[in-house]
């Protein structure tokens, strides 16, 4: 199946009629579809489902285009439509669904009814149209069960990869389903014939008869609870898998919470132990602050009298009363007379020499200075020394700050789970399964006695009571037909999903080293589990988000390489298909590692891809890994309502309109 | 005889301010004092001119400096160093000395206003606490110029 075209009419946000080209090409078999988020991506997705399956994401009502159903009169019909057209087989398909609706209010319509039809050009030109369609597309083109690894949006790819969905896959692909069908129908064939035995049988027949079957009964019983104790354990493999995937994070997580309650703790010690020293500061500035300004001043005023004293300034005690003594001697110390003129200098110095009051008061000022110079000494190493502790405190804090940020940050959006709380899950689990695995043992066993023992004697009492009547003879031999052939059956069932299991294997494995550039060892187990161990030391790694969306791309593409070549080999149990990979988002949140693998992978995982990216996943190197497969890109526009004339007008300068101006009424998208 | 000192009026919401809301200084004479010797670290008194100021009705005794441990005595160190003459602390020239101190007052007054006041990064405490540690290291940065939050 390779999708060529299709044409969307009133659908959704797509108002009128709308076309899109993919590119067929085989060297460039990449579409690109550009959407911003809420410009119809899902929509146009839905529209490939909904135009082959008629399943429809949302309420069947919300389908026609708003704008569609407010340009029509109540009361009127509405029709809708998608048309795919596409190749498959040699054959040229145009397939087209309608939809019918009636307007029943403003906004609101009632859904009528759909129809789809399906014509093909088959190889000579012939044109057909098969009746019922769903059973042909279902057939033919693409069963429906398998729509969902085909189509689907890049988040729900890790599910693909589950044991049920795996299981689904490989029997739908290859067509198993019919042999699984013929299989049932031969057990019911042979219950039949078992029961036109009994009803023709004598009574010690019918005894044996009534005996077999409670045997049978009791055997089914033991061996329905064995396939679910089995589906138990499954299960709890991989519940136990996925619990110590979460254990290994969790004990990392745990860790980081002890690392962060540490931090939180020291960064609230330093917090306290800043907050005394920024008392103690306040009460420094808070009382004679003016302290931590002075030193300078106070060194100043005590060398002022310093040379004072030099110049014998002061103190004055001793010269006034030197002078004075000088005065009423009339003498020189050296023995000579005072002139006058002498006199009258002598006089004048000692009017000038200070008074008492002056020179108490410089005293004291030089001793106040003195203490106050060893205050403030005192006072500025305190101040110091509290700014010193602050700032190393503070430091600290920064960078606690940015450990408890960079902690928080990796344990946001953790659901923390204790580690001890999982190793007891992990404990329950292994108990259960160990239990199941006992029971199991003892009831095959139990199996194996009944059948071996009383079973097989009553049915060698049966074939020899049987034989005792010519009529049953012959039920007797349809019967054994019957069930060899279902056991054949069941026989073949079991090699062919064995044979493409082991054949998915092999191209699962190739597909995934390749994208992953490394040696894992990749295995689809009897019970279709998904098995990843790293080939070194056969140990299973604990999956990244981008891990698991390669494990699920590279399945997706196994399974579209194997069905490919049946297709091709014209092999008559196992059809397989060709069939395309149509993904939305196919990087979401993947990290740049992870965008750049799977960009460059993709081009081979199918004949056909076709991507739906926003702007934010096209980036640089996702544009540059998918460059040479792309052959065709394709955008998708959203206008408001306020746009809508000059959409209408066809005005290719329109603006394109984000969220800020979205109406409750549904917008609308157009290809361009 | 001059019984008071004075500071200019319109600083007197400030002064007000730092005291009872901010509760900065223990009292105001303890503020008035951390101004003037800022006035004196920096030297800075030529910006206001003593003839100018209109002065706040907020006067206080200068009884209240006199009981301070060294309040007086840095009124005596101001005016020694602003007058650069000893005889001052003659006794008969006090007013002079109070009327230095008014003008150191009135300076630092303005320089807490322009540089810590009116400029508030973080709160009162810790812009004080930035200011005196920048101003104590003569500008050359601050120590506690990481200071955040948590000073509150």
């Amino acid at each position: 199946m390779k999708i060529t075209s299709l044409i969307i009419n009133n659908f959704g946000p797509f108002e009128g009629t709308q076309n899109i080209d993919f590119s067929i090409s085989e060297k460039q078999p990449i579409t690109i579809i550009h959407a911003n988020n809420g410009s119809g991506k899902t929509t146009l997705l839905n529209s490939f489902l909904w135009v082959l399956f008629g399943g429809y994401h949302v309420k069947k009502k919300e389908i026609p285009n708003h704008h569609y159903v407010n340009s029509i009169n109540e009361g009127k019909e509405l029709r809708v439509f998608v048309e795919m057209k596409f190749s498959h087989n040699k054959n040229k398909y145009t397939i087209r669904r309608i939809a019918k609706f009636k307007k029943i209010s403003n906004i609101d319509v009632d859904f009528i009814s759909d129809n789809v039809s399906i014509v093909y050009i088959d190889e000579n030109g012939g044109s057909q149209s098969p009746n019922n369609v769903e059973t042909y597309i279902d057939q033919n083109i693409l069963p429906e069960a398998l729509k969902n690894f085909f189509f689907f949006h890049g988040e729900d790819a890790k599910d693909l990869t589950l044991p049920e969905k795996v299981s689904s896959a490989i029997k739908n692909i290859m067509g198993i389903t019919l042999l699984e069908r013929a299989e049932k129908h031969l057990l019911k064939a042979k219950n039949h014939f078992t029961k036109q035995i009994d009803n023709n049988a004598q009574s010690n027949l019918k005894e044996v008869n009534s005996e077999i079957d409670t045997i049978d009964s009791s055997i089914s019983e033991k061996k329905n609870l064995i396939s679910n104790n089995e589906k138990l354990i499954s299960s709890n493999k991989s519940q136990k898998r996925d619990i110590e995937d979460k254990l290994v994070g969790n004990e990392l997580t745990e860790n980081f919470q002890t690392l962060l309650n540490q931090h939180k703790i020291e960064k609230e010690t330093l917090l306290v132990k800043c907050k005394l020293l920024n008392e103690s500061n306040r009460n420094l500035v808070s009382n004679s602050s003016y302290l931590l300004f002075i030193n300078d001043a106070i060194k100043g005023n005590l060398k002022i009298l310093k040379d004072k004293r030099k110049k014998g300034e002061i103190p004055g005690k001793i010269r006034r009363i030197l002078l004075k003594d000088l005065i009423e001697i009339g003498q020189c110390l050296c023995g000579e007379d005072i002139t006058p003129k002498m006199l009258k200098v002598l006089n004048e110095k000692k009017d000038a020499a200070v008074s008492q009051k002056f020179e108490n008061r410089v005293a004291e000022l030089s001793n106040q200075l003195m203490i106050m110079a060893e205050r403030s000494g005192s006072i500025s190493i305190n101040f110091d020394s509290n700014a010193t502790n602050i700032l190393e405190h503070q430091t600290r804090i920064d960078e606690l700050n940015e450990l408890v940020s960079d902690l928080e940050a990796k344990l946001d959006g953790d659901e923390f789970e204790s580690v001890a709380d999982l190793r007891t899950r992990i404990k329950e689990i292994e108990d259960e399964n160990e239990d199941a695995l006992v029971k199991n043992t003892r009831m095959s066993e139990e199996i194996s006695v009944l059948s071996a023992g009383i079973l097989k004697d009553l049915k060698e009492k049966r074939t020899v009571l049987i034989k005792q009547d010519s009529k049953q003879e012959l039920f007797k031999i349809r019967e054994d037909v019957a069930e060899a052939a279902s056991h054949y059956y069941n026989d073949l069932l079991n090699k062919i999903n064995d044979k493409v299991r082991k054949e998915l294997t092999t191209l699962f494995s190739t597909t995934y080293n390749n994208i992953m550039i490394s040696d894992f060892e990749v295995n689809i187990n009897p019970s279709f589990q998904v098995e990843i161990r790293k080939r070194i030391d056969g140990r299973i790694p604990t999956e990244s988000e981008g891990q698991k969306r390669v494990k699920s791309l590279s399945f997706i593409s196994s399974l579209i390489s194997l069905a490919k070549g049946y297709f091709n080999s014209n092999n008559n149990f196992l059809k397989g298909g060709i069939f395309p990979l149509v993904i939305d988002s196919p990087f979401g949140e993947l990290d740049p590692n992870y965008q750049s693998m799977i960009s460059k992978n993709i081009g081979e995982l199918a004949e056909q891809v076709i991507l739906f990216v926003s702007p934010s996943q096209w980036t640089d190197s996702v544009r540059r890994e998918l460059e040479g497969n792309v052959g065709k890109q394709v955008t998708l526009k959203y206008y408001t309502t306020k746009s809508r004339e000059e959409f209408l007008q066809g005005n290719e300068e329109l603006q394109l309109v984000g969220g800020t101006e979205f109406n409750s009424q549904r917008e609308k998208s157009v290809i361009i | 005889m001059k019984s008071t000192i004075r500071y200019p009026k319109k600083h007197e919401l400030m002064v007000k301010s730092i005291k009872e809301d901010l509760k900065l200084f223990s009292t105001y004479k303890e503020f008035l004092s951390f101004c003037a010797a800022i006035a004196l670290h920096r030297n800075s008194i030529d910006d206001i001119s003593v003839d100018t100021i209109i002065w706040s009705n907020q006067q206080i005794k200068i009884d209240i400096f006199n009981k301070g441990e060294f309040d007086r005595s840095l009124m005596d160190l101001i005016a020694l160093k602003y007058s650069d003459d000893i005889s001052i602390l003659n006794g008969d020239r006090d007013e002079e000395i109070f009327n230095i101190f008014e003008l150191f007052v009135a300076n630092g007054l303005e320089i807490y206003s322009r540089e810590i006041h009116s400029v508030i990064n973080k709160n009162a405490l810790s812009d004080l606490l930035l200011f005196i540690d920048k101003s104590k290291n003569n500008n050359e940065g601050s120590k506690l110029s990481e200071f955040t939050d948590f000073l509150t």
